[in-house]
C-alpha cells in the first residue's frame, strides 16, 4: 500500500507506473460516476457521492498529488503540471466512452470537468510558484 | 443494484397471458453492437481465464521451459493464483451466458480483476515480474474497463428505449381524453416546457389540466433568489437530497385523467426537491397510481440522474411510465455552465456588459419547443401496442402514401397490409386505440 502512496508523488524513477495508476484512478471514478448515476436513486450516499465524483473528487486527488509532486521534485514542476493536464484529457476521454456502449449516458461533463480544474490547478500553480 | 434489471412494470394481454415487453431482454441480452461486442469480449476473456489458466496447471513445467522462464517457487502459492484467476474466468462465462441478470456478478468480476491488476503491479515494483506476469495483469486491468463499460450498457434498459423516442405501451384505464400536467418551475424553463406539450396535447384533442407545483418554502425557492445564502442553500440541501414541502394541490386520487406528464428540471444532478415531494407526499403519491405517465426533463446539461429519480419514482407510485424525453439548454461547455451561475446570480436578467459566452440563454430552443410540441401530438394519439418512434414516423408517411393513392387501390392494400394483423389483435380486444 505504502508503495501504491508514494507512487502518488510521481517519482521519475517509477513514473510510469505512477501514471498507470493515476489513469486507473480517473478511469474508475468517471466510470463509477457514470454507472451509479442512473441507480440507487433513493440513496442519498450515492447521491452524494455523484456529486462528489462530478466535480470534487478527482480534481482534489489531482490538486494532492501536484502539490506533494511538485514539494517533492521542484525541478520537474511543468512536467508534472503537463501530467496532470493529460489526467484531465483523459478523464473527459474516459466519460466520452460511455457514449460507445450506451447512447443516453451523456458521456463527460465539461462543464463540471473544467469547474474541477481550478481545484487542481489553483493549488498547482501555488505550489509551482512557491518552488 | 436490483433496479438496474428492472422492467419497468408494463405489458400487454393476450387473453390472460402477459406479454412481456421486449425491450429489458433486447438491451440486455446484447441486441445492439455494443452489447453483442462486450458479450464477445465476456466469452474471450472466459476462455482465456479459465482455458489459459487449466493449461497452466497441468502443463507450466513444459510450458515455462519452452519460453525460457523460471520454474515456481512456491506450487501452493502458484497454484491458489492460478485458481483464483481460473474462477473470474467462470465468473465472466456466466455473465457471457446471462447478461441480464449480471450486474451483481460484473461488479465481482471488476473487483477481482482489478485486485489481479494491482496486486501484479505492487508487486512488480518491488521486483520486476516475467512478463507473462506483466501480460496477465494487463488483461486484467482492461477488463476492469470491458466488465464497467457493460454494467453501464445494461443499466436501466427502459430507458434507453425510451430515450429513444419511443412512446411504450401503458394501463388499461379507459381513455377520457383527459391529461394532467404537474410542474414546477424556478425560472420559467419547466412552464415553458409543459406549455408545449399542452398545445401538442390539444392540438389532437386532449383536455388538459395544469397545475403548478407550488413550495411551502416560497422565500426559499423564489427566483431571483433573495440572497446568495439562499442560493447556497438550495445547492446544499439538493446535494443532501433534503425534502422541500409543498402546498397541497387541488388532484384527487380517483381523478379522472388517463394521462399523467410530469416535468422536472435537475438540481445538482439529481431531481428538483419540490417535483420530486409529489411523490414522497402522501397526499399526493396517489394521483400517479394505474395512469399512464409520460416524464420530460429540462435541465442546464446534465438529466440522467434527475430522469432516472423521476422514472423510478412513477414506477414505485404505480405510474405506467410510457414516455421520456429530456432536453438541455443552448450553448457548449464549459460556457454553458458559467453561463447558468452568470445567470442565477443575476436573477436572471444578465447585464449587457457581461461578455457573450456567459451570456448563453438559459432556455429551450425553438427547435426543442417543437420537439416538445411533437411529443405533445403522439401522447394523445399512442397506442396500446409497442410502437417506436422510427415505426410512428413510418407510418406516417405510410398514410401520407395511402393518401395520394386512388380509393380501390388503398383499400385493397389495405386489406391485404393490415387486416391480417389488425383482425386477430381485434378479436382478443387488445388492438391499438384509434384515438385521434
Amino acid at each position: 500500500m505504502l508503495v501504491l502512496l508514494d507512487l502518488l508523488r510521481l517519482p521519475p524513477e517509477h513514473l510510469g507506473a505512477s501514471i498507470l495508476l493515476l489513469a486507473g484512478i480517473v478511469i474508475s471514478c468517471e466510470y463509477l460516476r457514470v454507472s451509479l448515476t442512473p441507480v440507487l436513486t433513493r440513496s442519498v450516499i450515492a447521491h452524494v457521492l455523484v456529486n462528489l465524483l462530478s466535480a470534487v473528487v478527482l480534481p482534489a486527488l489531482l490538486a494532492v498529488v501536484l502539490v506533494l509532486s511538485i514539494a517533492a521534485h521542484p525541478d520537474r514542476a511543468l512536467i508534472n503540471l503537463a501530467i496532470a493536464g493529460g489526467l484531465y484529457v483523459l478523464w473527459y476521454l474516459a466519460g466520452q466512452s460511455t457514449l460507445l456502449v450506451r447512447s443516453d449516458t451523456q458521456g463527460a461533463d465539461l462543464g463540471f470537468i473544467c469547474i474541477g480544474s481550478v481545484i487542481t490547478f489553483v493549488p498547482g500553480v501555488i505550489a509551482f510558484a512557491v518552488a | 443494484m436490483k433496479e438496474t434489471m428492472s422492467s419497468p412494470g408494463h405489458g400487454h394481454e393476450r387473453g390472460s397471458e402477459p406479454i412481456a415487453l421486449p425491450f429489458p431482454t433486447m438491451v440486455a441480452s446484447g441486441a445492439s453492437r455494443a452489447g453483442t461486442i462486450l458479450r464477445l469480449l465476456c466469452f474471450l476473456t472466459a476462455g482465456a481465464n479459465m482455458g489459459g489458466n487449466a493449461l497452466l496447471m497441468f502443463a507450466h513445467e513444459p510450458l515455462f521451459r519452452w519460453l525460457g522462464l523460471a520454474q515456481p517457487a512456491d506450487l501452493y502459492t502458484f497454484t491458489s493464483v492460478l485458481g483464483f484467476s481460473f474462477t473470474s474466468g467462470v465468473v465472466a462465462l456466466l455473465i457471457a451466458l446471462r447478461p441480464a441478470q449480471a450486474a451483481p456478478l460484473l461488479v465481482v468480476g471488476m473487483v477481482g480483476k482489478g485486485l489481479f491488476a494491482l496486486v501484479t503491479m505492487a508487486f512488480h515494483l518491488r521486483s520486476p515480474l516475467p512478463w507473462p506476469w506483466l501480460a496477465f495483469g494487463a488483461w486484467d486491468a482492461a477488463f476492469v474497463g470491458v466488465f464497467w463499460l457493460y454494467l453501464v450498457h445494461l443499466s436501466r434498459p427502459e430507458l434507453l428505449v425510451l430515450n429513444r423516442g419511443a412512446i411504450v405501451p401503458g394501463g388499461d384505464r379507459p381513455r377520457t381524453r383527459k391529461a394532467l400536467l404537474l410542474s414546477y418551475s424556478l425560472s420559467g424553463n419547466a412552464r415553458a416546457a409543459v406549455a408545449h406539450v399542452e398545445a401538442g396535447l390539444r392540438s389532437n384533442g386532449y383536455e388538459c389540466t395544469r397545475v403548478s407545483v407550488q413550495p411551502v418554502e416560497r422565500a426559499l425557492f423564489g427566483f431571483p433568489f433573495s440572497s446568495f445564502w439562499s442560493f447556497g442553500r438550495i445547492l446544499v440541501r439538493a446535494v443532501l437530497r433534503r425534502r422541500a414541502a409543498i402546498e397541497p394541490i387541488d388532484v384527487a386520487p380517483d381523478h379522472d385523467h388517463d394521462l399523467i406528464v410530469i416535468v422536472g428540471q435537475t438540481w445538482m444532478v439529481g431531481l428538483a426537491a419540490p417535483v420530486e415531494e409529489l411523490f414522497l407526499d402522501e397526499r399526493t403519491r396517489g394521483i400517479f397510481e394505474g395512469r399512464d405517465v409520460a416524464i420530460i426533463n429540462v435541465s442546464r446539461g446534465l438529466w440522467r440522474r434527475s430522469q432516472a429519480m423521476l422514472a423510478s419514482h412513477v414506477q414505485a407510485a404505480g405510474g405506467h411510465l410510457i414516455a421520456a424525453s429530456a432536453h438541455t439548454n443552448p450553448g457548449t461547455e464549459p460556457f454553458r455552465t458559467l453561463s447558468l451561475f452568470v445567470f442565477l446570480a443575476f436573477g436572471g436578467k444578465v447585464p449587457a456588459w457581461v461578455p457573450r459566452w456567459l451570456r448563453m440563454p438559459q432556455s429551450l430552443e425553438p427547435w426543442v419547443q417543437a420537439q416538445l410540441e411533437q411529443l405533445g401530438e403522439r401522447l394523445a394519439l399512442r397506442s396500446r401496442v409497442l410502437l417506436s418512434a422510427e415505426v410512428m414516423a413510418r407510418l406516417g408517411a405510410l398514410d401520407d402514401r395511402f393518401a395520394r393513392m386512388p380509393r380501390r387501390i388503398t383499400e385493397d392494400t389495405w386489406e391485404t397490409m393490415v387486416s391480417p394483423v389488425v383482425r386477430p389483435m381485434a378479436a382478443r380486444g387488445s388492438g391499438p386505440e384509434a384515438s385521434a
